[in-house]
């Protein structure tokens, strides 16, 4: 890791990869290029510029331009000079950045998939987790606290009974408990947040009416009084339609990019020695690609 | 010549797409502006009248449950966790913080106990501009009769096909070589416009913040300086910008210049922006300096303006070490020695010195900031607190039994506590894998689970920073705190009625009165018992010099302080072989008030929330137990998990 903070190296590593990358995509203008002095064009003129102004939303002025075109021309050379060390052979940050690069590359491209509307459909009804309104509890609670109780436990089943006899008994008050006493519209993931997946997952499952209990949570015994319990709802298609189609393209990339990689296998041919292949073993060679 | 021309031709139709992409309606718009604002005494003690309603629902708009995130979370699109053998990218980390199950990049089932409630992927901005300019498009592409076809499909919406045909063109070898990369080119797509594409899908206001944002990675000779930047905003605004880079021609290293473009960025696009340093501990003395690093000059009004206005907050804790205090600035406070990482800069390039450390932990730089502002008349470090897990791995993991690790060579097994993190020999200085910190997270008293929401809570300061474990912590300061609200079915409200939250300010303090505190804490549902409720006192005296002190405020049980004043430790259940503790010692809940015994009203102060856990397991005891392996002696074994409150400062008339 310390070769990879050093700003040195990222410089060389940045240039090398630039050019690097680009000889590799165009080997065979290499030679060429080589022999060709490195130049500043038109092209690098308006990169610099459109760089610039992407990030200050404003051109450069005569002076800064003048910086970026110096400090363009210097990295042009360095990473010339170290292309021509081969710095950027069996470079490993290089081979996977390269990687990278079509691995996005690939991926934008399937981006651009359009489904059809009965796709999108289907989708949405073979994911219905994703595309749902949480439902929601009004509750109060009773806390018996451990750390003040002899047996917490005892002390909220005991309290269970007067409670049950009148359901609005408000003198029973139980332990103070930080988050509160009483909960409106709260969504499991919230009440878990607060209480432990365990809690909210029982208090859930309770019909509104009456005192239920003891829950055992992260703090101790409650008692809970369900007051009010929506249900989880299906989001209406038409109003999630954009997460379905973020959904079905995230699905989408990561099965092309495994039959593009197979592709690419095919392609170039693989020769594995013995090792590499009792290493792949039998199964399908995927988690390569997107995850 | 000419095949730099067809080069330049085929992505052409791809410029096309980018352009239909752009237009699509993917990026759905948060439209929730029912944000209160900032809480201040006033505006609180308007809702709630002295006495409150009957319904505990009526008014009752102030935050009633913490919201918990990571501000820092890098993926497969920064270049060094690419390097490092990262696989996942926004898309996934989002998934997993959603409490999803997600595969890691070493092919490791993952998910967290719990889902976080929001989330900030925070690339590195160096090298996002590669893809801005890697494929293109120029209007002669359209003479190349492959793009054309391409083109031609996508506008008759046949776009589906025309992806799976450009797929596999690719894959055969038959790409026309003007889509390959060319400098100069106008953008087809940028990792930027991709990673705020994906906080927008994953944005689900109610429930989940997926906020846009960003890593400026600065590096001054291997100091870090590094600072996230965080927007409030949506595609709309932060779509208009590229993130602003280190590296030359364009970006700096200079935080000043980072400084003008958040400023050009809220000018020109009316958004709204923030920034969060981190890692003070390797930046070899330069994150919180009272003499600025480039100019080598005593840093003046400016600097201290720009600082305290777009640095509102400092992530003390993190998976490189702990920032709070260090054992040589604090040798009273047997709580200072806790994930120290004090060997050197960020690549180990310069040993650490005593002299450095000063400027680089929170403590002390809080209390340099009383000094500077009384020079200055502005505090530069007028910061709150937040933690977070810069992980490299697309994995927002802060739980020691759930660890993956700072990289993706870091993912569990049997030899990552064994390995180098860094290393350099030439000094002998080495860093080992055991040594990096399951934490931390951000906690943000926020109204509700929005971008607005949570931004705001962080502008205001009213956040604190966990190790990892998720307890909810409270910490009000005012003049009037009695007993008596310590002890009330819920003392949130006495804390907004009668004072500020974390990151607020008293001042003047009125004839014969002193700060009092009306602290809370509460354990993590699924997670340890508390220790102690600590206050950290740091104040300016009459001669200019700085000091602190620590109070025990609340405890477990009925220890007695000892004639040091020093409270016995709690305990320890730990089991290390087994990697299990019990919660037979600790609190689950830390209530008290507490008045400063101390107070001299013309002094400058600062107070903040210190709460520790009863000792747990540490992440390489999880590993051990796990793997059923032996680790040297010198691993730490366990740990006791903690928060930090962001302050409330103190501040003299006049």
């Amino acid at each position: 890791m310390t070769l990879l903070r050093e700003p040195l190296l990222h410089f060389a590593v940045v240039g090398a990869i630039l050019f690097g990358g680009y000889s590799w995509l165009n080997d065979r203008h290499l030679d060429a290029t080589v022999a060709e002095p490195v130049r500043i064009g038109e092209g690098d003129l308006r990169w610099l510029k459109q760089t610039w102004s992407s990030q200050w939303l404003r051109e450069p002025t005569a002076d800064e331009l003048k910086g970026l075109v110096d400090d363009l021309l210097n990295e042009k050379v360095m990473a010339r000079e170290a292309q021509q060390m081969g710095l950027e052979k069996d470079d490993t940050i290089i081979r996977r950045r390269l990687a990278q690069k079509l691995k996005f590359l690939v991926e934008d491209t399937v981006q651009l998939a359009e489904p059809t509307e009965a796709e999108l459909r289907q989708f949405y009804a073979a994911n219905p987790a994703h595309f749902e309104t949480p439902g929601k509890l009004s509750f109060r609670q009773v806390y018996f606290n451990p750390e003040h109780r002899k047996d917490a436990a005892a002390d909220a089943t005991a309290a269970l009974g007067a409670l049950s006899a009148n359901v609005e008994d408000d003198s029973i008050e139980g332990d103070r408990l930080l988050f509160g006493d009483s909960f409106a519209d709260t969504d499991e993931q919230a009440l878990s947040g607060m209480f432990g997946a365990d809690f909210a997952r029982e208090v859930f499952a309770f019909e509104p009416g009456g005192w239920r209990g003891p829950v055992k949570s992260g703090y101790g015994f409650h008692l809970v009084l369900v007051k009010q319990r929506t249900a989880t709802t299906p989001k209406p298609f038409d109003t999630v339609k954009d997460a379905v189609l973020a959904e079905w393209r995230s699905a989408k990339q990561t099965e092309l990019s495994r039959e593009y990689l197979v592709e690419l296998r095919n392609k170039y041919g693989v020769e594995l020695n013995d090792d590499a292949k009792a290493a792949l073993g039998s199964g399908p060679a995927t988690n390569v690609a997107a995850q | 010549m000419s095949i730099y021309h067809l080069r330049e031709a085929l992505l052409r139709s791809a410029t096309v797409a980018g352009l239909l992409l752009a237009t699509c309606p993917a990026w759905t718009q948060e439209v929730v502006n029912t944000d209160v604002g900032d809480i201040d005494q006033a505006t609180i003690a308007k809702v709630f009248p002295t006495k409150r309603p009957y319904s505990p629902y009526a008014g009752r708009n102030f935050p009633t449950r913490p919201l918990f995130g990571d501000t820092h979370l890098h993926t497969a699109l920064s270049f060094d966790a690419g390097a490092a053998g990262a696989r996942l990218g926004p898309r996934e980390a989002y998934k997993f913080a959603k409490g999803e199950e997600v595969i890691s990049s070493t092919g490791q089932p993952a998910k967290l106990s719990r889902p976080l409630d929001f989330l900030v992927v925070a690339d590195h901005s160096d090298n996002m501009g590669w893809f801005t300019d890697f494929m293109a498009g120029k209007p002669e592409i359209l003479q190349n009769a492959q793009a054309r076809e391409w083109y031609d499909m996508i506008q008759s919406g046949h776009a589906g096909e025309a992806a799976w045909s450009i797929v596999m063109t690719f894959s055969q070898g038959k790409f026309p070589p003007d889509i390959i990369y060319q400098p100069g080119n106008p953008a087809y797509r940028s990792v930027w416009q991709s990673i705020i594409s994906a906080a927008e899908e994953a944005n689900d206001p109610g429930h989940f913040t997926a906020f846009i944002g960003y890593e400026w990675t600065s590096l001054s000779k291997g100091n870090n300086l590094h600072r996230n930047v965080i927007f409030r905003d949506g595609a709309e605004k932060a779509g208009l910008i590229e993130p602003y880079t280190t590296q030359p021609p364009v970006g700096s290293n200079n935080p000043r210049d980072l400084w003008k473009w958040l400023k050009n960025y809220q000018d020109k696009t009316g958004g709204d922006v923030l920034a969060i340093a981190h890692n003070g501990n390797l930046s070899n003395g330069e994150m919180f300096p009272i003499i600025e690093p480039v100019t080598g000059k005593e840093i003046d009004r400016e600097y201290a303006e720009q600082r305290a206005r777009w640095e509102v907050l400092y992530e003390t804790t993190q998976m490189k070490g702990d920032g709070e205090s260090h054992p040589f600035l604090s040798p009273n406070d047997e709580f200072a020695n806790f994930e120290k990482w004090d060997k050197g800069n960020l690549d180990l390039s310069v040993k650490k010195t005593p002299d450095m450390l000063e400027f680089e932990y929170t403590r002390s730089a809080l209390k340099n900031g009383l000094k500077l502002e009384a020079k200055l008349g502005v505090n530069p470090y007028k910061f709150g607190l937040v933690g977070s897990t810069d992980s490299h791995t697309g994995l927002a993991t802060a739980d020691d039994d759930n660890f993956f690790g700072k990289i993706s060579t870091a993912e569990p097994s049997p030899e990552r506590w064994s390995h180098p993190f860094m290393t350099n020999p030439k000094l002998g200085l080495k860093i080992m894998g055991w040594e990096t910190t399951a934490s931390g997270y951000a906690a943000v008293w926020a109204q509700e689970n929005t971008r607005a929401s949570i931004f705001d809570a962080m502008k205001r300061r009213e956040t604190y920073a966990t190790t990892g474990p998720r307890m909810a912590v409270r910490f009000f300061g005012g003049f009037d705190f009695v007993e008596a609200d310590a002890n009330s079915r819920s003392p949130a409200i006495a804390g907004y009625t009668k004072g500020v939250p974390m990151g607020g300010d008293l001042t003047q303090a009125p004839a014969g009165k002193v700060p009092t505190f009306l602290v809370a804490a509460l354990k993590d549902p699924i997670g340890a018992n508390l220790d102690r409720y600590q206050i950290v006192k740091g104040w300016l005296d009459a001669a200019g010099e700085v000091h602190e002190q620590v109070y025990d405020v609340a405890w477990s049980g009925d220890r007695k302080p000892g004639t040091d004043g020093k409270l016995p430790p709690v305990g320890n259940t730990v089991d290390v072989p087994n990697a299990t503790w019990t919660n037979t010692i600790g609190a689950p809940e830390l209530v008290a008030v507490w008045k400063d015994p101390d107070f001299d009203p013309s002094q400058r102060a600062f107070y903040y929330g210190r709460v520790i856990e009863i000792p747990t397991p540490r992440w390489p005891a999880y590993d051990a137990k796990y793997f059923g392996i032996k680790m040297s002696p010198d691993v730490t074994m366990t740990t006791q998990e903690r928060a930090y409150t962001s302050p409330i400062w103190y501040t003299p008339a006049g």
